[in-house]
This record gives C-alpha cells, sequence and structure tokens, in this order.
C-alpha cells in the first residue's frame, strides 16, 4: 500500500547536527518527488511526536538521523524513540534505515522478529572524519560528504522505488568506490587517511529482514484527496444516522 | 615470528593517528568527538575510546593483509 515517508533528524549536538544538515539533500529528493514526507526536525524529534506521527501517516519507510546503541535509536537530546523489547512493534509492515551507531546489533534484529519488512543500519558505532573548519557549515565539509554521502544513496535508492537489497548494494558500491580511489597510488594522504573508517562503515552497514521490500510512497495530494473522502464518508454515515434516528422518533 | 605484545600494538596505532592531518577530527557516535590529542590520549589510558579506535585500526591492517581491496579476495 502506498504511504508516506518519516524521517527524524535532531541537532542537539555536533555529530547529529553533520546528520541533520546531510539529510537535507534526502528532503530535496523527496519534495521533487512530491511524496507526502513528515519530517521531525531537530525539537520536533521526540518520542510523543514520533509514536504520533507514525500512528497518523502509516509511513512506509522510516528514516532515523540520531545516537543509538544495541538497544535503542534516540531523538532530541538523546530520548529513546525506539527501544528494545518496549515499542520495536511500531515498525511492523514498515522498512527502517538508522543512520546511528549499533542499534542493528540488537534492536534492528527484534524489529525484523516483530513485523518489520526490513531493517537496514550498523551493527556497531557509525564512525566519521569532518573537518574542523567546517563544524558550522557542515554541508561545506568535503571530508563528511565521503562517509555521509553512501548512507544518503541507500535512502534516495528507497525513495527512487528500489529494493532493500538494491539500497543495500547501492550504499555498499559507493563505499567501495571511495575505498577503491583512496587506495591508488594517486590518492592523496588525506584520502588515504579517511580509508580505515570508510571500511568500517561499509563492513558494519547491515541490511536484515526482507531483502525484495520495496516501498510506494503517497503524493501530498493523493493524501489529501484521501482525507477528504474519508470526511465525506463519514458526513455521509452521520447524515445517514441522523435521518435513521429521525424516522425512528417520526414512526414511534 | 614473535607475537606483537599489546604494548607495541597501541604504539602501533598511536603512530597511524599521529599521521592525522592537521583540522581533522572524528566522529564516534554519542561518544563526541576527537582530536589527534585526544585520540592518542585515549589510547594511551586504553580506556573505551582508545580501544574503539585501535579496533577500527587494526580492522582495517587485517583487510589490507588479506588484499581486500580491488576484490582481491
Amino acid at each position: 500500500m502506498k504511504s508516506s515517508f518519516l524521517l527524524t533528524r535532531p541537532d542537539h549536538d555536533l555529530t547529529t547536527e553533520y546528520l541533520y544538515f546531510w539529510s537535507e539533500a534526502v528532503l530535496k529528493s523527496s519534495r521533487e518527488k512530491n511524496i507526502l514526507t513528515i519530517d521531525l526536525a531537530s525539537k520536533e524529534a521526540n518520542k510523543r511526536n514520533f509514536l504520533s506521527a507514525v500512528k497518523k501517516y502509516r509511513p512506509s519507510f522510516v528514516y532515523f538521523n540520531g545516537h543509538g546503541s544495541p538497544n535503542t535509536v534516540t531523538g532530541f537530546n538523546n530520548e529513546p524513540l525506539i527501544t528494545f523489547a518496549d515499542n520495536e512493534k511500531i515498525l511492523k509492515d514498515r522498512v527502517a534505515y538508522a543512520l546511528s551507531c549499533q542499534s542493528a546489533k540488537r534492536l534492528g534484529k527484534s524489529c525484523v522478529a516483530d513485523g518489520a519488512r526490513t531493517y537496514l543500519g550498523y551493527d556497531e558505532d557509525f564512525i566519521f572524519v569532518f573537518d574542523e573548519e567546517k563544524e558550522k557549515d557542515p554541508l561545506n565539509d568535503r571530508v563528511a560528504e565521503n562517509f555521509i554521502e553512501p548512507s544518503n544513496t541507500l535512502v534516495l535508492s528507497i525513495l527512487a522505488g528500489k529494493t532493500t537489497k538494491e539500497a543495500y548494494q547501492n550504499s555498499q558500491e559507493e563505499f567501495n568506490q571511495k575505498i577503491v580511489r583512496f587506495s591508488l597510488s594517486e590518492a592523496t594522504a588525506e584520502e588515504r587517511e579517511l580509508l580505515p573508517y570508510l571500511l568500517w562503515d561499509k563492513e558494519h552497514q547491515v541490511c536484515l529482514g526482507n531483502q525484495e521490500a520495496k516501498c510506494e510512497f503517497i503524493t501530498k495530494e493523493e493524501y489529501q484527496k484521501g482525507q477528504k473522502i474519508k470526511a465525506l464518508v463519514l458526513l455521509a454515515l452521520l447524515v445517514m444516522l441522523a435521518i435513521g434516528a429521525a424516522l425512528v422518533f417520526l414512526f414511534k | 615470528m614473535a607475537k606483537i605484545s599489546n604494548r607495541e600494538i597501541r604504539q602501533l596505532i598511536i603512530e597511524r593517528i599521529k599521521t592525522l592531518s592537521p583540522g581533522r577530527k572524528i566522529s564516534i557516535g554519542k561518544e563526541g568527538d576527537f582530536s589527534k590529542e585526544e585520540l592518542i590520549k585515549h589510547i594511551q589510558k586504553g580506556d573505551k575510546i582508545g580501544e574503539k579506535i585501535t579496533k577500527v585500526q587494526l580492522s582495517y591492517l587485517r583487510s589490507m593483509k588479506k588484499g581486500i581491496f580491488f576484490n582481491e579476495k
């Protein structure tokens, strides 16, 4: 069934700020495709909003940016959004990708066991190198770009209708291309020093569950039309109930 | 062949970290972000951060030995 795209992107520290800004590329693509997108940004990335948005919009794809551990993925100020042995069922029938540390180690497996279609993430820390001078301007940090682009490729692939396996492979391929390029003799010392961390992230990125899952997305217009039809059906039911009640009253 | 001691491994990783370009930092999730000098201190202490960076660097060195680049495997 066609549904929406939900992303969380807190920005309470330097690492989350980088992920916050770099998810703009993903948002740009979802806007261009006119996908109904629920963007829980900054302070909005809290558990109350997350649970309410999942219930209301029933997203087919959930993309978490934030800190994580084997048991949890967090939002603003490290508030847990989803936790092992607590609320994994919220991802039932959905595809999820967590750009966070370690969550695929235990939580991801548990989400799949509890009905998530696919859980993509990292079973170890997601590590990236960045340029201190670009801390205030993460989108122009060409060092960090090398780490975040392969992650964005995964999300963009899912938004483009690829299977989870294809999205994972596209991301792995992008990591590979950088690893090979930076291993060549013509690579600079600055490029070569990124290799241990690129290889680490690539090797710890995993795709759990259904490898052939695809997400179909609803547009804003389709959603609004659906809401109007629902409202009209509800109104028609109310009118019929009122007429029924009036008839009962008249013929009593 | 003589086994490499933990102290020697630590020294090897410190030497590798010393080559990190100036102005570059490493983000390790919620542990925070670290400069070259800070990482070296953590490796010397042998704490959680130091162990993590050692694990990353050793994993890379082992991959190079196995020849996993350029599909050599």
